[in-house]
C-alpha cells in the first residue's frame, strides 16, 4: 500500500496515472482541515484526529503503507499550501516523546513500519529553491525515521506521467 | 516606521507565536505603528482588507510554529496571497523578518522553515532582515511569569535584541538560532512529564499514549 498526497486537479491525476492502485490518495479536494497543534492526537485521543475529515485517521493510514509518495508544485522551496496543509496532519503518526537522531532531538515513530518517502516536485524552482527542497525532503526522512528518501523535480505536471507512485 | 505583526499559528488560542509577537512589539521603543494580525481569523472580506493592510507597511514580522521541518500549510497560503499582492505594486525597501518556533529542543530546526521565508522574499521582491529559529518555543510560551532574561528564554531575549535593533536600524543580519536555557537531559525529562499530565488530564494513563 502506498499513500499518494497531490496537489493536482482529481481529472489531472487520473489522466497522469491511470492504472494506480493499491493506494491512498489524499488531495486538495477532500478540504482538508489545517493541524491546529492541539495535540488530540498525542494526548486526547492517541492516534486519532479530532477533525472528522479524511485525515482523521492519518497515523493508522501511513502504518499500512510502505511508502509515502508526494507531488508537489514547489513552492518557495518546499511543498505547495495544499500538499502542506495534508502533510501537516501527520503527527498521529509520531509519538510525543523523543529520541536523538544525529545528535538531535526528534520524535519516535508510533508504529513498526518505516516509510520510503519519494517527493516530485514540478514547476519551475530556483536553484535556491531547490537546493531548500532536497534539504526539506532529507529533513522528513529523518523525522520519519526512514533511509530511504528521493527527491525529484519536473518542469510541468505533464512531465509525471509514468512515474512509479 | 509600519511594522505588520502576522501571527501565522493555526492555534485558535494561546499561541506562543503570537506570545513571541508580543515580546518582540515590547521591546520596539522607536516611533512605530502596528498592525496586529492573526492569520487563522482573516476570512473573506477581512483577509482582502489584512493583505492591503500589511502591503502598506514597511516591516513586517512573521511568527509561525515549524510544521514538518518548514512553514506551516495555512500560512503558506496567507503568503502566496500576499505574494500575488506584492507583485502588483512597488515594494523598495519593504523589508521581512521572522520568529520561527518549534518543540524540540534545538532552535537550528527552524533553518529550513526561515529558508523557505528567505526564498518567499526573494520571490516577491522585498528584502530579508532575518529571523530567529527558537528551540522549545512551548515551554517558553508556558514560562511567560518568569521574566525572560532570568530563566529559559533568556538566550531568546539576547536574539530578541538583536532582531529589534535590526528592525528599527531597517538593516539585514544572519539568522539567530536558540536554545532554551536548560540542559537537554533535563528537557526531555520535563517534556514527558508534561505529556503523561496531560494524558492523565484527559483520563488517560501513561501507557494509552503508546496506542496504535
Amino acid at each position: 500500500m502506498q499513500m499518494v498526497i497531490h496537489d493536482l486537479e482529481p481529472n489531472l491525476f487520473r489522466e497522469l496515472f491511470p492504472d494506480a492502485q493499491n493506494i491512498y490518495v489524499l488531495d486538495k479536494s477532500m478540504n482538508m482541515h489545517s493541524c491546529t497543534g492541539c495535540f488530540s492526537c498525542w494526548i486526547k485521543t492517541p492516534c486519532q484526529c479530532m477533525f472528522n475529515d479524511v485525515c482523521k485517521e492519518m497515523g493508522r493510514m501511513l502504518s499500512k503503507c510502505s511508502g509515502l509518495t508526494i507531488i508537489t508544485r514547489g513552492a518557495y522551496g518546499g511543498y505547495s499550501y495544499e500538499v502542506k496543509t495534508i502533510v501537516d496532519r501527520i503527527l498521529a503518526y509520531i509519538l510525543p516523546f523523543f529520541v536523538v537522531r544525529n545528535n538531535e532531538l526528534h520524535h519516535p515513530i508510533r508504529y513498526e513500519n518505516r516509510l520510503k518517502l519519494n517527493v516530485h516536485f514540478y514547476g519551475e524552482l530556483s536553484a535556491a529553491e531547490r537546493e531548500t527542497a532536497c534539504k526539506i525532503v532529507n529533513a522528513n526522512a529523518v523525522n520519519l525515521d526512514t533511509p530511504d528518501f528521493w527527491a525529484h523535480f519536473y518542469a510541468n505536471a505533464q512531465a509525471l506521467k509514468g512515474i512509479a507512485l | 516606521m509600519k511594522i505588520a505583526l502576522i501571527d501565522g499559528s493555526p492555534k485558535v488560542k494561546n499561541s506562543n507565536s503570537g506570545y513571541f509577537l508580543e515580546l518582540l512589539k515590547l521591546r520596539i521603543t522607536a516611533n512605530a505603528e502596528f498592525t496586529e494580525l492573526r492569520e487563522c481569523k482573516l476570512k473573506d472580506e477581512a483577509r482582502q482588507n489584512a493583505i492591503n493592510e500589511i502591503a502598506a507597511c514597511d516591516v513586517m514580522v512573521f511568527a509561525f510554529p515549524l510544521y514538518v521541518d518548514s512553514v506551516p500549510g495555512n500560512l503558506l497560503k496567507f503568503m502566496c496571497e500576499l505574494e500575488t499582492a506584492f507583485k502588483a505594486m512597488p515594494v523598495n525597501g519593504k523589508t521581512v523578518y521572522a520568529m520561527s518556533n518549534c518543540g524540540f529542543f534545538e532552535g537550528h530546526q527552524n533553518y529550513l522553515a526561515l529558508e523557505v521565508m528567505r526564498n518567499w522574499v526573494v520571490s516577491c521582491g522585498l528584502k530579508w532582515g532575518g529571523g530567529i529559529g527558537i528551540g522549545c518555543g512551548e515551554m517558553l510560551g508556558h514560562s511567560k511569569s518568569m521574566p525572560l532574561t532570568m530563566g529559559p528564554g533568556r538566550n531568546m531575549a539576547k536574539a530578541l535584541k538583536t532582531l529589534v535593533a535590526g528592525i528599527m536600524a531597517g538593516t539585514s543580519a544572519p539568522d539567530i538560532f536558540v536554545n532554551p536555557a536548560v540542559p537537554r537531559f533535563l528537557f526531555i525529562f520535563m517534556v514527558n512529564k508534561f505529556w503523561k499530565f496531560g494524558a492523565r488530564k484527559n483520563g488517560l494513563k501513561g501507557r494509552d499514549l503508546y496506542m496504535r
